[in-house]
């Protein structure tokens, strides 16, 4: 699940360089986007289809109270700093 | 796992605003009335973290009437696992009348998805940390993190040249570049993080052919973004330089995009905090807007810091 992702991304180790108190200097851009290359770019960026994204997540808690009052089932509530389904 | 989740109802949340904030008797104090969120609260005030301040992040399995069932926020499915069939077990001994009992006192006061400005444009956006050698067919970083931009029908209109023939050319005003680059060209790949004040740039939007049903456009642009951002937290962005590049498919008839998407690809310079000590890093890092598809549930996900955004469609009700 993502949330596993996430925690465990966050409590990991963070890309660094450098030492302490040393300020980055400001990198320079190399401008390579092209219109032969947007695609590909594009491909590099989107995740490929994950489990999670197709479970029948409700989007708020109330929602999923009520449903789970209708349907006789547990409700199974994910919450995240930010929302899930959209930045966590 | 997927085989247990078919036993429950799922549903997803921000805690932010449920918990109350960073302290729910704070929160209290100051007003704090919403139904939704005290129910939240009466509920994972028995769960993994317990009353009181601090996140309540993770996972927790309740009655439709918010009857703590069980939770956890662990990285470990196996853990995770192990909760879901305790929280099953005990559900299992519980009385029909129990199982079907509604909260009756959860319905929010507010949200923010009720602002969506009906009609308008969502963007969904993806990012993602890019190779270093700028070789698209790379590896890819595995982590990768979303967000929503939201403008009104209005908003999206002017997106569009006023001259509908080829060469014809619009400079995207800066309100409309800022909500972009300020609020969504940024490093949340691993978290949400805050705006910057202010970025330089532009967004160009150019029609580059034109037939009976509509016009087709490019979009290019770039954006320079500097922070000077208090540490807090594992992470402090410093500053994200980007260039922009895509395309849109406008429709002249019923006077929206049919497609519009572009790539963000750039820079982020940071410090992070790793053993106690904040280091300085730099990555190459990648963004991808595009037309958000209809929501399943019938709810548009608000942008992460849709508070950030200047909209007068923006009530808060």
């Amino acid at each position: 699940m993502r949330a596993v992702v996430v925690a465990s991304v966050f409590v990991g180790s963070l890309g660094a360089q450098g030492s302490a108190g040393v300020r980055v200097e400001e990198p320079e851009l190399r401008r390579v986007l092209s219109d032969e290359n947007l695609q590909a770019w594009k491909r590099h960026i989107l995740p490929e289809a994950a489990a999670w994204a197709e479970l029948p997540w409700l989007p708020t808690f109330h929602d999923g109270l009520v449903a789970a009052a209708e349907a006789g089932k547990p409700l199974l509530l994910w919450t995240m700093n930010g929302h899930p389904l959209g930045c966590t | 796992m997927r085989g247990r989740l078919g036993a429950f109802v799922l549903a997803t949340d921000e805690v932010w605003r449920l918990q109350g904030g960073r302290d729910v008797t704070e929160w209290r104090a100051n007003g704090g009335t919403d139904p939704e969120c005290i129910a939240f609260q009466e509920m994972a005030a028995g769960g993994h973290y317990g009353p009181g301040a601090g996140s309540k992040q993770g996972i927790y399995v309740c009655t439709g009437a918010g009857e703590l069932l069980g939770s956890i926020n662990s990285n470990s499915p196996q853990n995770v696992v192990r909760m879901l069939d305790a929280a099953l077990a005990k559900w299992g001994r519980l009385g029909a009348g129990e199982r079907r009992k509604e909260h009756g006192k959860s319905a929010p006061e507010a949200r923010f998805e009720w602002a969506w400005p009906k009609g308008g444009m969502a963007l969904r956006v993806t990012m993602r940390y890019l190779p270093q050698d700028d070789d698209p067919g790379r590896e890819r970083s595995r982590s990768y993190n979303h967000d929503h931009a939201w403008f009104s029908s209005e908003e999206a209109q002017r997106f569009v040249p006023e001259k509908l023939e080829v060469g014809a050319e619009r400079v995207l005003e800066d309100v409309l570049f800022q909500r972009i680059a300020r609020l969504h060209l940024v490093d949340a790949v691993r978290g949400e993080t805050r705006p910057f004040d202010r970025v330089e740039g532009e967004i160009r939007v150019e029609v580059i052919a034109v037939d009976d049903g509509g016009v087709d456009l490019k979009l290019s642009g770039r954006a320079v973004g500097r922070g000077e951002q208090p540490r807090r937290g594992l992470f402090r962005p410093l500053g994200i330089k980007a260039e922009l590049l895509g395309r849109a498919r406008y429709s002249r008839k019923d006077e929206r995009f049919v497609s519009l998407e572009f790539v963000g690809k750039g820079v982020r310079w940071a410090e992070s905090r790793r053993r106690r000590r904040w280091r300085s890093s730099v990555r190459p890092i990648g963004w991808h807007f595009a037309l958000a598809p209809e929501p399943s549930h019938g709810v548009r996900i608000a942008p992460t810091q849709i508070r950030q955004y200047s909209a007068p469609w923006l009530r808060r009700r």
